[in-house]
């Protein structure tokens, strides 16, 4: 666990953009909370992957000063964008007062909670409201933070994002680390992780390997804390967004399910090319390096994310209660669900993995090396590195912009830059993958405290 | 092994024989030149991404002598008869060592694990990929234009792939409308014991059914090879499907029960049924099999072409996951392009009833559904 923090805050141009109207206050200091943070919710108007443009809530944290906990990581995007909320890495047992400051032009209540986080709720103001919990141990993992008002509404029109807890101790018996605490994890996990790397406590446990097993399934390294990136899946249909954050017409929550009709589909608030070579979203690492990655569903269409050249490992999910499960039965997929969230949908057995009305799944990406090239051919002599693929929504529709614009939908690309025992390898360079308007201010990085 | 020098060179296709090159290191911006008309060495941006994405006909980087073939040519102009008397097109992959034509799904690939396959890819309209769904491959071999090319004319795609287990394949243009058009098939990889067998070492059965669950919106058959790639709304975001299929036969609404015995095995009540089961729908799939107390036991033995606790003698021991059951009558989802292969062992003999509700993708309300049975007799 980090005991310092570094807050990538970015005060980006967005008033050339839009509204974002509002003064940045000094936030209240810290009393006997372990860490404060302070969100404005705010009315943004945001570029489209085609130039369109639409309207959104957005939470942002308030001021850096109001980051007065020394556990408490606060990550902006660097393609700096409203939406989906900055991602938030605390650490299990941390005492947290989140403030909320209602800054929307014009204005309707809204509020806050991190789902699955006991205590957490703020119900929805016009004005300012405040939450203090802390966060138990036992609860490492990632949950989405959303205004769970007039849902599933305020959600969809922007105002949510990610909360990553992190473990106190994610070691497995063997000493591996793992995204969860000791309490959460199952044999299937530690089976999972002991094996990654070459070092790892699984390597030397094979007893009497049948002809032609390979001892290292997983050569490379192990896991590394914080090797991971969180992808958050959205939907937009303009003409709800135009009603409801434009002309502030209250929304009625069951007409939204009805008639919601996505034209455009974003990742971190990004599509198609400007997502695809996205620094945050695009995970790059060399073969054996394996990347931890947080798929949350923020959205109200299924989103079947599918990952080419690689089987992923899915290793918690989340249904309606929130709650993070550990998988016991760590299955192999190169597609998983997220379908959107619904507190109601909530009958997932751990122990039966047939039935998972997921809205967010953690899984791990192994960057092994693609197993089907053939041994004679790999690392290849005659194609570069870097070696790049694509994940993407396999409900296709998902994969359009305005009706059109395939491939300009939810999809990032990943890149393997080197074999085992290689160097990384430079690829062509993406041109400017930043929306205009998004290009990124300086990142400030603020002082501990 | 032996490495062939020059893919297409080896049939004659085009000239100009590709040298053989040492390894890669040091060389990387010669390579990058070799490759500047892909998505490996091209230029990145907006355009290349999607409405003018590289269009090539390389060679095949690192060709190989295969152990097995295969040549899909794109058609369009195919039909599928609805329930209705509707007749709809269809585009797929013709296998032209095949007496069918214009088949809807496209011909199975059946390979054996560790086998070299080849993938040969014969556009014949503007441009096609194959992407080989499941499979893992370099980037020039994985069929997604922005990263490698989309294929003009002709290109073998290389691999050899170690896990046992139902995959498929489809084209990866514009794949909204050329997937829904029907531009996919069924892509086995079996273990030296055959198809019957769901996993190197696996229990042996003896029928198998391959269901893939798909729903078709005649309305796209208004749409173009290109349609929307460069701006145009043509209503790609949405999708209203009338008719619902399983491997390509369709279900008729007012009585879904299909008994086409190429859908609907049977088998007797000693024998094991090996079901390969995938949702090619554009929504979530519901999956029920059997009623409630119905005299069969269900195991999932594989998930996304990956068994379950591993494959012995292939890749290896995988203690994190295991096989688990399915119950008789009770449903389970596959969100779109999942797989699960699943042994059914009948403990008596009956008609069972197997059934896929296809959900909308947003409300998730039912919107076709698809039946057929399992007959133990």
């Amino acid at each position: 666990m980090s005991t310092t923090r570094r807050e990538f805050l970015q005060f980006s141009s967005m008033a050339a953009l839009g509204w974002s109207i509002g003064s940045l206050g000094r936030v209240a200091s810290a009393t006997d909370v372990g860490c404060e943070i302070v969100l404005r919710i705010t009315s943004e108007m945001i570029e489209l992957i085609d130039g369109q443009s639409v309207s959104m809530w957005a939470y942002s944290v308030a001021a850096c000063e109001g980051m007065t906990c020394n556990r408490v990581d606060v990550q902006n995007f660097r393609c700096r964008r409203p939406v989906p909320g900055p991602i938030f890495r605390v650490s299990e047992g941390e005492k947290i007062r989140v403030t909320i400051r209602n800054d929307t032009i014009p204005r309707q209540p809204h509020g806050f909670e991190i789902h699955g986080i006991p205590g957490s709720l703020i119900a929805p103001t016009l004005n300012e409201g405040t939450a203090e919990f802390t966060v138990p141990e036992g609860f490492a993992g990632s949950y989405l933070y959303l205004d769970s008002a007039n849902a599933p509404v305020n959600r969809v029109l922007g105002l949510h994002g990610a909360f990553v807890v992190t473990p106190l101790d994610g070691r497995t018996p063997d000493g591996s680390p793992t995204p969860y605490s000791r309490a959460q994890q199952t044999s299937g996990l530690h089976a999972l992780f002991d094996a990654l790397g070459d070092a790892g406590p699984a390597s030397a446990k094979v007893p009497n390997p049948a002809p032609g097993y390979r001892p290292h399934r997983f050569p490379g390294e192990q896991w590394v804390a914080g090797r991971e990136k969180v992808w958050v899946f959205n939907q937009i249909d303009r003409r709800f967004n135009h009603r409801a954050v434009e002309t502030n017409e209250v929304i009625d929550p069951e007409e939204f399910k009805r008639n919601f009709l996505p034209r455009y589909f974003t990742i971190n608030g990004l599509s198609g090319f400007h997502s695809a070579s996205d620094e945050d979203n695009l995970p790059r690492g060399g073969e054996g390096q394996p990347m931890l990655i947080r798929t949350l569903n923020a959205g109200q269409a299924a989103q079947s994310p599918h990952l080419h050249s690689n089987h992923i490992f899915e290793l918690a999910v989340s249904d309606g209660d929130g709650s993070v499960k550990v998988m016991e039965n760590v299955i192999e997929k190169d597609t998983w669900a997220l379908y959107h969230f619904d507190p109601a949908e909530n009958f997932m057995d751990p122990d039966d993995p047939s039935q998972v009305p997921t809205y967010s799944a953690d899984i791990l990406l192994p960057f092994e090396r693609p197993c089907d090239v053939p041994d004679a051919v790999w690392p290849p002599a005659e194609e570069p590195f870097p070696q790049r693929w694509v994940v993407h929504c396999h409900y296709e529709l998902s994969q359009t912009a305005a009706g059109g614009n395939y491939p300009q939908g939810g999809i990032i690309d990943w890149e393997m830059t080197h074999p085992l025992g290689g160097r990384p390898a430079q690829g062509p360079e993406p041109e400017d993958h930043c929306p205009t308007g998004f290009l990124s201010d300086p990142t400030i990085y603020c002082e501990e405290t | 092994m032996r490495r062939l020098e020059g893919g297409k060179g080896k049939k004659g296709a085009r000239g100009g024989r590709r040298k053989r090159r040492g390894k890669r290191k040091g060389k990387s911006d010669s390579l990058l030149e070799d490759f500047e008309g892909t998505g490996l060495g091209g230029p990145l941006n907006f355009d290349t991404f999607g409405c003018d994405v590289f269009g090539e006909n390389p060679d095949t980087p690192d060709l190989l002598e295969p152990d097995i073939e295969f040549v899909r040519d794109s058609f369009h102009g195919g039909k599928l008869l609805a329930p209705n008397g509707e007749e709809i097109e269809v585009w797929g992959f013709e296998d032209p060592s095949s007496d069918v034509e214009k088949p809807f799904p496209s011909e199975p690939m059946i390979i054996t694990r560790n086998q070299i396959a080849h993938s040969t890819l014969k556009a014949h309209r503007n441009t096609h990929t194959i992407h080989h769904h499941g499979i893992e491959p370099t980037t020039m071999n994985d069929g997604v234009g922005h990263v490698s090319f989309e294929v003009k004319g002709s290109y073998t795609y290389q691999f050899q792939p170690r896990h046992s287990g139902t995959y498929f394949y489809h084209c990866h243009k514009n794949t909204t409308l050329h997937f829904e058009m029907g531009m996919y098939g069924v892509l086995l990889v079996v273990p030296s014991q055959g198809a019957l067998t769901a996993f190197e070492g696996g229990p042996s059965c003896d029928a198998q059914a391959i269901w893939v669950f798909d729903d078709i919106d005649p309305a796209y058959r208004e749409l173009g090879h290109s349609a929307g790639l460069c701006g145009e709304d043509v209503g790609l975001n949405d999708i209203n499907p009338t008719v619902f299929v399983i491997s390509g036969v369709p279900a008729d609404q007012d009585a879904p029960r299909i008994t086409d015995p190429a859908i609907a095995p049977t088998i007797r009540g000693d024998q094991k049924l090996l079901v390969r089961l995938i949702n090619g729908a554009y929504g979530p799939l519901r999956v029920t099999i059997g009623d409630p107390g119905d005299p069969f036991d269900m195991t999932v033995v594989n998930v996304d072409s990956r068994a379950l606790g591993g494959e012995p003698g292939g890749v290896g021991a995988a203690p994190w996951s295991k096989p688990f059951p399915l119950t008789p009558g009770k449903f389970f989802d596959l969100s779109t392009a999942q797989r699960y292969d699943i042994i059914v062992e009948p403990r008596g003999s009956g008609v069972f009833p197997v059934r896929g509700e296809f959900q909308q993708w947003v409300h998730r309300e039912v919107v076709g559904v698809a039946e057929t049975q399992i007959t133990v007799g």
